[in-house]
């Protein structure tokens, strides 16, 4: 009897039958519901986008943020997209501004005014009806290696810092854009790697509160930390070929992994190396005929 | 000489009597619009409020309202001298006065080879006229300056698709028509430009100032019956 494996410590084992309409079914039943991973999700890069509030249900007090993308004319849930801080928005602070950092520190910024090179990211309030009133955009959290700031100069070149992560999160920490307008600001990273930012809004609609939940907006500063890959899944197709199986393996993308085959779950020997260039990857593996059965796993090399 | 006090009237309170045929718009969001079609480029003014466009933009007034009067700081010495008056619409909003955007959205990126370029090609008015940037760690990133003359260094560099916000400036209240044109590389027709296309623009002083202009005219009027006798 031949059985689908995976590799230990992170071995697991999968019934030979399985049922992967169930599981899509439970995956398109949660899209809505999670967040995609970092690779699912659109990269938002150099279009020209906003960060919007909408009443939505239309008629209700419910805010709701979502990304509008405005060179696509296309908008996206919070949680399918990823914006995206290009390496090459890394400036030094200059002397005179210690509250956007230390003098000759780093800081990955996407500038107030458009940078083909870079995502140009905006605020929007465009979506909410005119009659609104006091909307308030709060940084209710930031979960990140580094901290995050926003500012803008007035006209005269006055530096108004609206967020920084450096003193601790407070109600002082928020956007306060024009109701049915739109503005952009100077967002700044203090280091690499993935940012999610908090976002709630709130304003009074209709002469009564409106809020937001709390949003959780994720910005990829890169270049991002290499990540370790992680263990494996191997489910086996349920039809046999000739002498081979055909296994399907999910892992870290770009990531190598060694399938190996035991009889006794004892002794294990390589059967091929496999790159996870996409997810799933199919590998065919043989099946010699010196055994009733065979297990299979997938291990990092 | 019913008459005559009324045509000294006329004379002082011609800052704020409307010519005809023409919108104010005064606050709210709108821009100078950049369209292509059929080989032409289309400068126009689109009134964000109304969603209305005017086409040619000279049937728009843009008023520079009171509150964008200011004291030009020694950090906007090359548009006007330190310590005088100086008018800015500034690129961040401000709901008393007009929010004043540049709009490429009308065109598609793809069409394009680069940025566009709306280059400063006239200034008539009674002051100079100019746009400048606030970069990120504040330093002043002049766009368009008539204080030193116009030349082919002022002007604005605009992404395809796309829109954006300056700082406009004024030195002086009163009627200014600026002359703009729009070129760029077009991804089937080549190098196209749009020609000089006027835009007029009104710059309201503070009522102070009103009042001050009202009695200098009356006195030049007092003065000029005088001398009549």
């Amino acid at each position: 009897m031949r059985r689908a494996g995976l590799g230990r410590p992170a071995a697991r084992f999968l019934p030979m039958k399985f049922t992967l309409v169930s599981l899509l079914l439970v995956g398109l039943f949660t899209a809505r519901s999670f967040a995609v991973s970092l690779t699912e999700r659109v990269r938002l890069t150099i279009e020209h986008v906003d960060l919007k509030v909408i009443l939505a249900p239309e008629g209700t007090n419910l805010l709701k943020f979502i990304v509008l993308d405005h060179d696509r004319a296309t908008n996206y849930f919070t949680t399918n997209a990823v914006l995206v801080v290009a390496e090459s928005s890394k400036l030094s602070v200059p002397e005179g501004f210690p509250e956007l950092g230390p003098s000759g520190s780093d800081l990955w910024v996407l500038p107030a005014s458009q940078n083909p090179l870079l995502l140009y990211l905006g605020i929007n309030a465009t979506g909410l009806p005119l009659s609104a009133q006091r909307l308030d955009l709060f940084l209710r959290r930031i979960d990140g290696p580094g901290h995050f700031l926003a500012w803008q100069f007035a006209s005269a070149g006055g530096l108004a810092v609206s967020h920084s992560t450096r003193d601790g999160l407070t109600e002082a920490d928020r956007f306060n854009p024009v109701v049915g307008g739109h503005e952009h600001h100077n967002l700044g990273f203090s280091t690499n790697g993935l940012f999610t930012l908090w976002f709630q809004a709130r304003a009074t609609v209709g002469g009564t509160n409106a809020w937001s939940p709390e949003t959780p907006i994720l910005f990829a500063v890169e270049p991002l930390p290499a990540i370790p890959a992680g263990p494996a899944t191997l489910v086996a197709s349920a039809t046999e070929l000739a002498g081979s199986l055909q296994l399907h393996l999910q892992g870290t993308p770009k990531a190598a992994y060694q399938v190996e085959r035991s009889a006794d779950l004892a002794n294990w020997e390589p059967v091929t190396e496999v790159i996870a260039s996409e997810n799933p990857v199919s590998v065919t593996v043989p099946l010699p005929g010196h055994s009733t059965q065979w297990f299979f796993r997938a291990r990092r090399p | 000489m019913k008459s005559q006090l009324l045509f000294a009237l006329a004379l002082t309170a011609g800052f704020i009597l409307p010519a005809s045929a023409q919108t104010f718009l005064t606050s709210g969001h709108a821009d100078i619009g950049i369209a292509y079609a059929a080989g032409l480029f289309d400068l126009h003014v689109h009134d964000g409020e109304t969603d209305t466009e005017f086409s040619p933009p000279s049937g728009a007034v843009l008023v520079v309202g009171s509150a964008a009067q200011t004291t030009t700081p020694g950090a906007l010495s090359a548009l006007a001298p330190v310590g005088s008056s100086l008018w800015i619409l500034p690129k961040t909003e401000n709901p008393s006065l007009l929010f004043l955007g540049f709009g490429t959205e009308e065109l598609t990126i793809a069409d394009w080879t680069g940025t566009l370029s709306l280059s400063l090609k006239s200034v008539s008015g009674p002051g100079n006229f100019g746009i400048y940037d606030v970069g990120t760690f504040g330093d002043i990133q002049l766009k368009m300056n008539s204080a030193d003359g116009v030349t082919a260094g002022d002007s604005l560099s605009l992404v395809p698709g796309s829109h954006g916000h300056y700082n406009l400036t004024f030195t002086a209240p009163g009627d200014y028509t600026i002359g703009l044109e729009a070129s760029g590389i077009h991804a089937v027709d080549g190098a196209v430009t749009s020609g000089t296309v006027n835009y007029s623009f009104t710059v309201v002083p503070e009522p102070e100032e009103y009042a001050a202009l009202a009695a200098a005219g009356l006195l030049g009027f007092a003065v000029w019956r005088r001398s009549r006798r």
